[in-house]
């Protein structure tokens, strides 16, 4: 039981990872990043080709985080351009069209590039102790990792200026610009950070299972599905809901099967829409 | 009558094309997943083109008229002719319901079509799930059902014609009645739309249901075509992409932006079918390029091309009479 | 001259508003726009800061042409803008909200947060409080602080008065007086005509999107048309 409750947070924690940049993302005047699930993956797959060069895990982790960012920059200064030019609706649905083509470019050109890829690490000690539970250590990693970065993402949004911008783009733009912040260079900030986060969640799917390159779509969706729960403009909400909806699963799965668990997952989200649009967990303003 | 001139040549033009085709299978069968296509976009352009719904489960729709159809006469032992009605009926009040909450609980463009995003990954779960019924990824059989007709190649071809035909009508019939100005008008500004008494509610659900009734009877009729359906006959990357890039294409709001749309698209998917897997590659550039720049559509284009021709040819249409009162 | 605006056409799309509008103001002058509803105003001031595209005529700021500057740009530039809706953080504290209008200027922020504290006393004493809960006239201040913290040369108000309780009406020009006398150039719109008359040196009368009247405020004041169309039910 508490195995799966664990199992749960740790899947969970994942799930969180991918679903803030969505929520980032969206906080830009409502841009749904479609494409999100390829940051993690783009970010796996540099890791992967860094360690067959013989770079050492860490560092190719970093390296694969960095081109996650990197790829958010491109996309940001390229692709998203069009949307930027307009506001609220036809924003939303420009970025939603755009976005969705180009994950299907990437997951189009990474499935025929590299076909039977996978990310996996190994670690030297498989199996940890804790509370009395025998845990995998990629696990307890993953998790820690995830958390690491959470709590790095909150202090920089919270504690630094340039994360105050961040903030206040995402709060009231037009206010922002009169302060004197450059918006689409906050923007683009926005995009890297989202891109980079998702990569971390890349990173981590190889560490405590495998990274395939055909999971892009899967992630977006599953981000997209916490975003909607912890709701779309509120990063604690999305944290929240993604070790919630994690749990949800871990127990849906055991006891009801994935089919099922996954349908619970979707009812969720489509629950969360119909009766609290604003998120089922975000904080009251 | 000058309206449906065009309408006219179409049929025309697709009633002779099996002899063109040779007898070629392959081709036919090309043929007709072709006008499968075109419905469905005709439906899409209902549904979006014209009511701004974005349903994203195109799928689910035809696939639950689908299954319905094919697993009520399975387990029934009921003829089709009973349980296609029924499985549009479905689809028909599935869509209705998805638009009647979107306007009761006010979801923008993007919250409908998360939610119908679900529901299309439900559905797929549903099956996959269901596997009792459906037989999950396997799928089931769907000849011998009680379908002779849809069964053979040529009649085939000609059933979907007929529905396509009977999905353009419809749409004519409602382009032209009341419902067309109430499209136009709440395509444009709903808000202004709802404030001089126009009832944007009732008018956005009769989009989606005659949307998807035609979604649904497609769907359904295919699935007994198909000789099998499973699904990946009704996959979100197989249906709803296509049809966004066909209407695209051909141009939304438009009579026969649809069928120009489908025909092109089906021409891009030749080309790129000997790449394999990069077909889903050249789906991301079109989205993206249609989108960015090509937003009207082919019909607009051709009808510019061809107003710029007769005008250099003759004076203006609207003449006045020869003789002045 | 510190910002000059020449023969100025803007609009919305293809709704023209405002026609060869001319204005100007001297360091350390404050001016009203003052004008009906409709009239125009708000539309000016964001032509200024650049919010808004003009299709004629120009915009100057100390002998340097704003056209095709973002706002941001602007802003750094040391114009500041102070709308009618404020544009505050609300789920973010006042300090936060502060330290945000310091940011084209970080190095001077700790300096001026003393001097709008000083200014705005009641901005200390809720600085840690989120600024969506402040009153109306103590959103006003923070908006104004904000938009001070910057060290900028000229501050553009819409419409300050809106929404506030006479109390915080009077308090709000006592403010802007001060920040006058302290040398700053005041652009400020209004529709509550006498307090915009009186705290500023000259004034211009906007109506129907074109400069109908302009001259020393003091007279116009005086000038009896004005009285009757503004001053009347003033």
């Amino acid at each position: 039981m508490t195995a799966i409750l664990f199992d749960g947070i740790v899947q969970g924690l994942q799930l969180s990872l991918l679903a803030v940049g969505i929520t980032l993302i969206y906080g830009l005047g409502g841009v749904l990043n479609l494409a999100h699930g390829q940051f993690a993956v783009a970010g796996g797959v540099a890791a992967a080709l860094l360690l067959q060069l013989g770079i050492s895990p860490v560092l190719a982790s970093l390296g694969g985080i960095a081109s996650a960012g990197v790829l958010g920059l491109i996309v940001d200064r390229t692709l998203m351009l069009p949307a930027y030019r307009y506001r609220g609706e036809e924003r939303l649905l420009l970025g939603l069209i755009l976005t969705l083509g180009f994950s299907f470019i990437v997951d189009g050109t990474l499935n025929w590039k590299f076909p039977e890829f996978s990310l996996t690490f190994r670690l030297p000690v498989p199996l940890m102790d804790v509370a009395g539970i025998p845990m995998r250590t990629a696990s307890l990693a993953a998790s820690l990792i995830a958390v690491l970065t959470f709590a790095g993402l909150f202090a920089f949004l919270r504690l630094t200026l340039l994360g105050k911008s961040i903030r206040s783009i995402i709060e009231n733009e037009v206010g922002a610009e009169l302060c004197g912040i450059d918006p689409s260079r906050t923007r683009t900030l926005i995009v890297c950070l989202a891109a980079m986060m998702a990569g971390v969640a890349g990173v981590t799917q190889g560490l405590f299972s495998s990274l395939g390159t055909e999971m892009g779509p899967e992630f977006t969706i599953l981000g997209l599905l916490v975003a909607v729960v912890g709701g779309v403009r509120s990063i604690n909400g999305t944290l929240a809901a993604g070790i919630l909806l994690g749990i949800v699963n871990a127990f849906a799965s055991h006891y009801v099967g994935a089919y099922v668990a996954y349908i619970i997952l979707l009812s969720f989200a489509m629950a969360t829409i119909l009766v609290r649009p604003a998120g089922l967990l975000a904080r009251f303003t | 009558m000058r309206k449906c001139a065009d309408i006219a040549a179409l049929t025309l033009v697709l009633a002779f094309l099996p002899a063109a085709a040779g007898g070629s299978p392959y081709y036919l069968r090309l043929a007709t997943l072709a006008l499968v296509y075109m419905a469905w976009t005709v439906a899409f352009n209902l549904i979006f083109g014209h009511t701004k719904q974005l349903f994203l489960c195109l799928n689910a729709l035809a696939g639950t008229a689908g299954y319905v159809a094919v697993v009520l006469a399975i387990q029934l032992k009921l003829s089709p002719w009973v349980t296609v009605p029924i499985g549009v009926a479905a689809a028909a009040g599935l869509g209705a319901l998805f638009s009647y909450v979107s306007v009761l609980r006010g979801l923008g463009v993007i919250f409908l079509g998360i939610v119908t995003l679900a529901f299309s990954l439900i559905f797929h779960n549903l099956v996959l799930g269901l596997r009792q019924f459906t037989n999950g990824e396997t799928g089931l059989v769907t000849r011998g059902l009680g379908f002779p007709l849809l069964e053979r190649p040529v009649a085939g071809y000609y059933v979907f014609l007929a529905v396509l035909l009977a999905a353009l009508l419809v749409y004519h019939l409602l382009m032209a009645s009341k419902s067309g100005m109430a499209f136009r008008a709440l395509s444009d500004d709903e808000l202004t739309a709802e404030l001089s008494g126009i009832d944007v509610t009732g008018y956005k659900v009769l989009a989606a249901a005659v949307g998807s009734a035609i979604l649904g009877l497609t769907g359904a009729l295919f699935a007994f075509y198909n000789g099998i359906v499973s699904p990946s006959v009704f996959s979100f990357v197989g249906v709803d992409i296509p049809v966004l890039i066909a209407l695209l294409l051909g141009g939304m709001r438009t009579r026969l932006g649809p069928v120009l749309g489908a025909v092109a698209f089906a021409l891009i998917e030749e080309l790129v079918r000997p790449f394999g897997q990069l077909n889903v590659l050249v789906y991301g550039v079109l989205l993206i390029v249609l989108f960015t720049t090509f937003r009207q559509g082919l019909v607009p284009v051709l009808a510019r091309a061809s107003a710029a021709f007769r005008g250099t040819r003759a004076p203006a249409a609207a003449s006045r009479p020869a003789r002045e009162g | 001259m510190l910002v000059r605006v020449e023969a100025l056409y803007a609009g919305y799309g293809s709704t023209p508003v405002l026609r060869d509008v001319s204005l100007e103001a001297r360091p350390g002058e404050a001016i009203a726009v003052i004008g009906p509803n409709g009239a125009g105003k708000t539309t000016l001031l964001k032509a200024i800061m650049g919010m808004l595209r003009p299709t004629r005529g120009s915009v100057r700021y100390e002998d340097r042409y704003l056209t095709g500057l973002r706002a941001f740009q602007v802003a750094r530039l040391g114009l500041v803008y102070v709308p009618a809706e404020r544009e505050l953080f609300p789920t973010m504290s006042v300090l936060e909200n502060l330290q945000l209008g310091a940011f084209r200027n970080v190095r001077a922020a700790a300096l001026q947060l003393g001097y709008v504290f000083g200014l705005f006393p009641r901005l200390k004493e809720r600085q840690r409080q989120l600024a969506g809960t402040l009153s109306g006239g103590e959103q006003q201040m923070l908006a104004i602080g904000r938009a001070l913290m910057g060290g900028p040369k000229v501050l553009m108000l819409d419409e300050p008065s809106t929404g506030l309780a006479p109390k915080a009406v009077a308090e709000l020009y006592r403010n802007l007086s001060t920040l006058k006398s302290g040398g700053l150039t005041i652009i400020v719109t209004e529709q509550q005509v006498a307090l915009a008359l009186s705290l500023t040196d000259r004034a211009y009368v906007l109506e129907q999107g074109a400069i109908r009247l302009s001259g020393r405020s003091a007279e116009l004041l005086g000038d009896p048309a004005i009285k009757k169309a503004y001053l009347g039910v003033a």
